[in-house]
């Protein structure tokens, strides 16, 4: 056959995105990891219910947790945690342009580090003990295990305090490290739960 | 965690129960746990489930009537996949499944009509964001093989920038027989041409997810 068919549709992606108004970076079909630091999406013309955004949030978070886990297996002690902090920050940015609240990443690098001090000084044995075991030459695989899933509980943690906090009418500029911590504490409990079970 | 595909478009007939089922099926049958969330009012896939072969003893279950995108994440934690049939039209349902899915599928036929609907399913998609959105990819269904309409639809589709799939599902006979036996084809003839098609899809599917963020879906113990 080799008669020429018509066209099928006169709309292109790019036509439909712009009729949605979507912005040119939430054109592409398949995001990967935001770099740190990247411009956020406006999300002024979003029809996205109260349910929807809960929802959306929680899948933001549960990407961001599998990401931490990989971060949290690479072999580099510097090296992870830097990556872990910055994907966590950059979380929180999300996070924050999804509830439409302000946003400074000053702000949450404090209130994530004084978070993290509270939980270590209250019972953060197993975190401590996991940064004094990378210093072992035979604790390396172990330790790849174990700061994966703690990179994941603790990313996770934070995601669902802030996701909390948004619902409740927060800002990412006014939220606990108490509150935080508290968090922190319970994942990192869980954790240790699922771990004993498994055993 | 776990993933969650949505398989979504605001038009019926284009085969999403027919994708999510077979999808299911398939992976069950690889030894993975998918969970089947049936939020199609027509419940097409519970219907299945409870003829002679019961979808090969995937989980299937319909929405229980709290937020439908928690529901899936949760089933997603649960089972290491969640698939779910959404209604052929836009509703809550309907967003709410988008929402949550880490990836969206859109079955589309080879036809003018499928293909503006398509369109104005991905309007939505577009429109249900606010910081995030899923990946989606468009999947050509019921095509007539080796004809020239599918070959000429897939390359204006691709000239126009949507993202498909390079797995297609063909229209064949295999598909109605399985569905009297509560089957799709890769339980009844698992070395079919069907089946063939359905495991290159899932087997592209799995080469995508972990890119979109989502962890792969686990095998069972």
């Amino acid at each position: 056959m080799s008669r020429k068919l018509p066209q099928v549709t006169r709309r292109t992606l790019d036509d439909i995105a712009r009729d949605a108004g979507a912005s040119e970076e939430e054109r592409v079909a398949a995001p990967e990891p935001p770099p740190a630091g990247a411009p956020e999406p406006s999300s002024a013309d979003s029809i996205a219910a109260p349910d929807v955004r809960r929802v959306q949030a929680l899948a933001l978070v549960d990407r961001f947790t599998a990401w931490s886990a990989i971060g949290g297996a690479v072999p580099l002690p510097l090296l992870d945690l830097a990556s872990i902090a910055a994907l966590q920050v950059q979380l929180v940015r999300r996070l924050a342009a999804l509830y439409e609240r302000p946003f400074s990443g000053e702000a949450v690098r404090g209130t994530l580090l004084a978070a993290s001090a509270a939980a270590l000084s209250a019972g953060g044995g197993n975190l401590a003990g996991m940064l004094l075991a990378r210093s072992l030459p035979w604790g390396q695989l172990l330790n790849m295990w174990v700061s994966s899933g703690l990179a994941a509980a603790t990313t996770q943690a934070i995601g669902r305090a802030y996701v909390l906090h948004f619902e409740s009418g927060g800002t990412a500029l006014d939220l606990d490290p108490a509150t935080l911590a508290e968090h922190y504490r319970r994942a990192l409990a869980e954790r240790g739960s699922a771990e004993k079970g498994r055993a | 965690m776990g993933a969650v595909i949505a398989v979504a478009t605001l038009k019926g007939g284009s085969g999403k129960s027919t994708v999510a089922g077979c999808l299911a099926v398939h992976w069950q049958l690889q030894g993975r746990t998918p969970a089947l969330l049936d939020a199609d009012p027509q419940r097409s896939l519970l219907r299945l489930a409870e003829r002679e072969r019961r979808l090969g003893g995937v989980a299937v279950s319909a929405p229980t009537g709290g937020p439908l995108g928690e529901e899936a994440r949760r089933l997603a934690a649960a089972q290491g996949l969640a698939i779910v049939d959404t209604p052929g039209f836009e509703n809550e349902q309907t967003r709410a499944a988008i929402a949550a899915a880490d990836l969206v599928i859109l079955p589309v036929k080879a036809s003018p009509l499928d293909v503006d609907v398509m369109g104005d399913t991905m309007e939505t998609l577009f429109r249900l964001r606010g910081g995030e959105r899923p990946g989606f990819r468009c999947l050509l269904t019921q095509t007539t093989r080796d004809s020239v309409i599918a070959r000429h639809v897939r390359g204006e589709l691709a000239a126009a920038g949507f993202p498909l799939l390079r797995a297609e599902l063909t229209s064949r006979v295999i598909y109605a027989e399985a569905a009297l036996f509560g089957a799709t084809p890769s339980l009844l003839q698992p070395r079919g041409a069907a089946a063939a098609e359905i495991a290159a899809l899932a087997a592209e599917l799995d080469a995508l997810l972990p890119t979109l963020g989502a962890a792969p879906a686990r095998k069972r113990r």
